[in-house]
């Protein structure tokens, strides 16, 4: 592991460095089978996007990205986030991309959102996470409710999608639902397990 | 510990489309190939609904082949694994 920030079972997540730039993050935000379901990903992604991308984040205290890792074989495979965070009001929006597709298996994505819930609460202490996905999207809604996200309300048809207008899905996790379901356990550690 | 097993395969059985006997011991994503990433969040959530129960993160990264499902299981209904 290099530097890790928060260390799960299987992976681990880390600040982004160069060689990530230089590796595939970039080529994941092209792939229209990755970005088919985000919001704002139309144009091709190039090394240059993503490390204007990367420059970005250098001094950025209300988005924090982390880059997901394979603790084995220490790969690379996605990235996640917490961005928009609003420290006043304590929340932010969160954010998971399986990468590389030998890692979509749902259990890699699960892990991930449990390392960034327990990062979120436990870390930054924030009271509340939010979320947008489109409705068309078969996988987000199934992985938000496993975490006891609920949704708060919808932007009608709001996103175009394959030739049609769909709903945006708004969705919201706070921590008091969060601590009720995980009390007495511990996600992860800040040491090597 | 038969009975849970048995409601697992079970629960199994309805989100794969498989007979429960066609699901063998050592099920896991790698080789049953109806299990993929959108099959094991529906899995998560129907054995949920089947035990009355929401799983802690800690336990939903463990979910990761029958075997460790059934300890899981087990161990959150009391029953030694």
């Amino acid at each position: 592991m290099r530097n890790p920030y928060a260390i799960g079972k299987a992976i681990y997540l880390r600040a982004p460095t160069a060689d990530d730039v230089e590796g595939n993050w970039h080529q994941w935000f092209s792939d229209p089978e990755i970005t088919q379901y985000l919001a704002d990903r139309w144009w091709p992604n190039s090394v240059e996007d993503q490390t204007r991308f990367f420059d970005s984040l250098r001094n950025s205290r209300d988005r924090l990205v982390l880059s997901i890792c394979d603790k084995e074989t220490d790969e690379h495979i996605g990235v996640s986030s917490l961005s928009a965070i609003n420290w006043v009001h304590r929340y932010a929006d969160i954010a998971l991309v399986i990468g590389e597709r030998k890692y979509r298996n749902g259990a890699v994505a699960i892990e991930t959102l449990a390392l960034l819930t327990d990062i979120a609460f436990n870390r930054l202490n924030l009271f509340n996470l939010k979320s947008i996905h489109v409705s068309t999207n078969p996988f987000t809604p199934l992985l938000e409710k496993i975490f006891g996200f609920t949704e708060v309300g919808r932007f009608r048809k709001m996103f175009h999608f394959r030739g049609d207008y769909v709903d945006a899905v708004v969705t919201q996790l706070d921590r008091s639902d969060w601590e009720a379901r995980n009390r007495g356990t511990q996600v992860q550690t800040y040491t090597d397990r | 510990m038969e009975e849970i097993e048995q409601r697992i395969l079970g629960v199994m059985s309805v989100v794969f489309n498989l007979d429960a006997g066609e699901i063998p011991p050592n099920a896991a994503p790698g080789n049953l190939k109806q299990w993929d990433s959108l099959k094991h969040m529906n899995l998560v959530l129907a054995l949920e609904d089947e035990f009355g129960f929401r799983f802690a993160d800690d336990e939903l990264t463990d979910l990761l082949n029958l075997k460790l499902i059934v300890e899981i299981v087990s161990k959150k209904l009391g029953e030694k694994p």
